[in-house]
């Protein structure tokens, strides 16, 4: 008997730790948005855009003037000569770069840069390495993979969207506003009731509905309640016409069950 | 029996990793009216047809319908498409609509209907189909003397509405007002009744009196309104139905700006003597007559 008392006693404690840790809403971590970065999107263009500032023209002149009218001295300026710590020994690196500066100083006619530098047909054969284009070719992989990698992270945009559904906020954009225009409201529903119909489809990978299930659909045949029906089938109207609904071409698992929540309040709400 | 308890908890640890569903709320629609098809009522073979008053309606059918397009169209909550664009034959889509074809013209409702003519009955059948769903919303028969055809028509309005919009219709209810014809100098002012499509117009009073502030008990056909009696302005009571007509209390003064109250029991109305004027109401069965204002 007091075994059986004490190992319920212990089971029930492990269940209700077990819940405590389990339970969703416990473990879900606070949302860490990175911080909100503000850019400007600026034209350019050849020509600024800054209009001509009369007032800012006449005072350059006046300084121009100005330095025009000061009386300089006709004697050189003293040469600016680096100063040198007295006890500082030049390494050997540094030896070497100045006689580098020195010889360029020097005129040299044989010199020819590199970009102008005109090759003959045998060096071009020369030039042409098969090799560095199959190099160019994987760096070209390289770079795509990583813009893939980039594309795959969460950025700031779709971070909510992520969270709350499968889908980007591009594509629950698409759908949105595929649905807003199939959605004709009753008129005449009544103000400051819970307007709120949400339907639950099973969705083919085509977009076709397949299955279509009011949640709350008790509430149908209530009293006091015969809006909430015309509300619901105003809802369930929509999105046969919208049929096939534009949902993304992949991550089928993801949206193939979805809930939609017409909410007519923030309409009527204005 | 501890492998199977422990076999359990996993279960329900695992359990609560279930994938969420995708959630999309939609917060916006269009207010636009709603396109309704309505398709001309079918009149069944060895009907007659409806006379009323000197004229003869032949196709009483499409006259209903008529009917009942105007009534959409003026409530601005429906846009009833236009009869060229139907594909399907009005009897035929009684039985059985071709939702397809229905849905080309971007219906969302239709009304379908046959009507049985006999010497003094008209039987008038309707039906209301979801053209999206493919399914029926509604279906009903009236029954009443072919005068009477006007009023089916507004009575299926009210019927259509109500299933589409949740509200309550008002196509089938009659507004009293005052006519008045005749030269500035000398206006006829005429107590009359219509529907509210401006149909049936039927004069209450001839005229002979002035009339004013008709105003329609909420509960029943009673109307109470001003007119003068004795060179005097006096609240009157007329009960449509029977055309009784009396004079509500034998005041010494005037009465006027009579209302009923909302249950529809009582009167509210001015009473004045010797240059004062007080609120009175007064109970329609009883008579009792009752001051509210000292």
């Amino acid at each position: 008997m007091n075994r059986s008392i004490f190992l319920s006693l212990v089971f029930h404690t492990v269940m209700i730790i077990l819940t405590a840790i389990s339970l969703p809403f416990m473990m879900r971590s606070p949302i860490d948005l990175p911080p909100i970065v503000s850019v400007d999107l600026i034209q350019i263009t050849d020509k600024t855009s800054i209009p001509f500032a009369a007032k800012a023209a006449k005072t350059l002149e006046k300084i121009k003037k100005k330095e025009e009218e000061r009386v300089v001295s006709e004697q050189a300026p003293p040469s600016e000569k680096k100063k040198e710590k007295p006890d500082r020994i030049p390494l050997p690196d540094e030896l070497n770069q100045e006689k580098k500066q020195i010889i360029k100083k020097k005129q040299n006619p044989e010199e020819i840069k590199d970009e102008i530098r005109q090759a003959s047909e045998f060096e071009k054969e020369e030039l042409f390495d098969p090799n560095q284009i199959a190099a160019l070719i994987d760096k070209s992989k390289e770079e795509t993979a990583e813009t893939l990698k980039k594309d795959n992270k969460i950025t700031q945009s779709n971070v909510k969207n992520s969270f709350s559904s499968g889908l980007t906020l591009s594509q629950e954009d698409a759908l949105k506003a595929q649905i807003f225009g199939c959605w004709s409201l009753p008129l005449g529903l009544p103000y400051h009731k819970n307007l709120l119909v949400r339907i639950k489809l099973k969705l083919k990978p085509d977009g076709t509905v397949l299955r279509s299930e009011i949640l709350d659909h008790a509430r149908m045949n209530q009293p006091g309640q015969g809006f909430y029906k015309v509300l619901a089938e105003s809802a369930l109207r929509a999105i046969r016409i919208c049929q096939p609904l534009r949902v993304p071409p992949t991550g089928y698992d993801k949206w193939k069950d979805l809930q939609l929540n017409f909410d007519a309040n923030e309409m009527l709400k204005g | 029996m501890i492998k199977k308890i422990l076999f359990i908890f996993i279960l329900f640890i695992f359990s609560n990793s279930a994938k969420a569903v995708v959630e999309v709320d939609i917060t916006r629609g269009n207010l636009d009216p709603l396109p309704i098809a309505v398709s001309p009522l079918h009149v069944e073979s060895g009907s007659t047809d409806v006379k009323q008053g000197d004229k003869i309606i032949k196709n009483v059918g499409e006259k209903i319908s008529e009917v009942i397009e105007v009534n959409f169209k003026r409530s601005g909550l429906f846009n009833p498409l236009k009869k060229n664009s139907f594909v399907q034959d009005p009897d035929i889509a009684h039985i059985k609509p071709r939702f397809e074809d229905w849905r080309l013209i971007k219906a969302q409702a239709l009304i379908t209907g046959k009507v049985n003519v006999t010497e003094n009955k008209i039987r008038v059948e309707f039906r209301l189909w979801d053209v999206v769903a493919s399914k029926e919303m509604i279906a009903l028969a009236f029954s009443t003397t072919p005068n009477n055809w006007r009023r089916i028509a507004h009575i299926i309005s009210d019927k259509v509405y109500q299933r589409l919009t949740g509200e309550k219709g008002y196509f089938d209810t009659r507004i009293i007002y005052v006519s008045e014809t005749g030269p500035k100098t000398q206006r006829f002012k005429k107590l009359a009744i219509m529907d509210q499509d401006g149909a049936n117009v039927k004069y209450l009073t001839l005229g002979n009196e002035l009339v004013l502030t008709p105003r329609f008990n909420p509960q029943n056909q009673l109307v109470t309104y001003l007119s003068y009696f004795k060179n005097l302005p006096r609240v009157y009571l007329l009960d449509i139905e029977t055309g009784v007509q009396e004079v509500v209390g034998d005041f010494p003064g005037m009465t006027f700006a009579p209302r009923f109250s909302p249950d529809g029991k009582k009167i509210i109305m001015s009473f004045a003597k010797d240059g004062n004027s007080d609120i009175y109401t007064m109970d329609i069965k009883t008579r009792v007559v009752e001051k509210i204002k000292k």
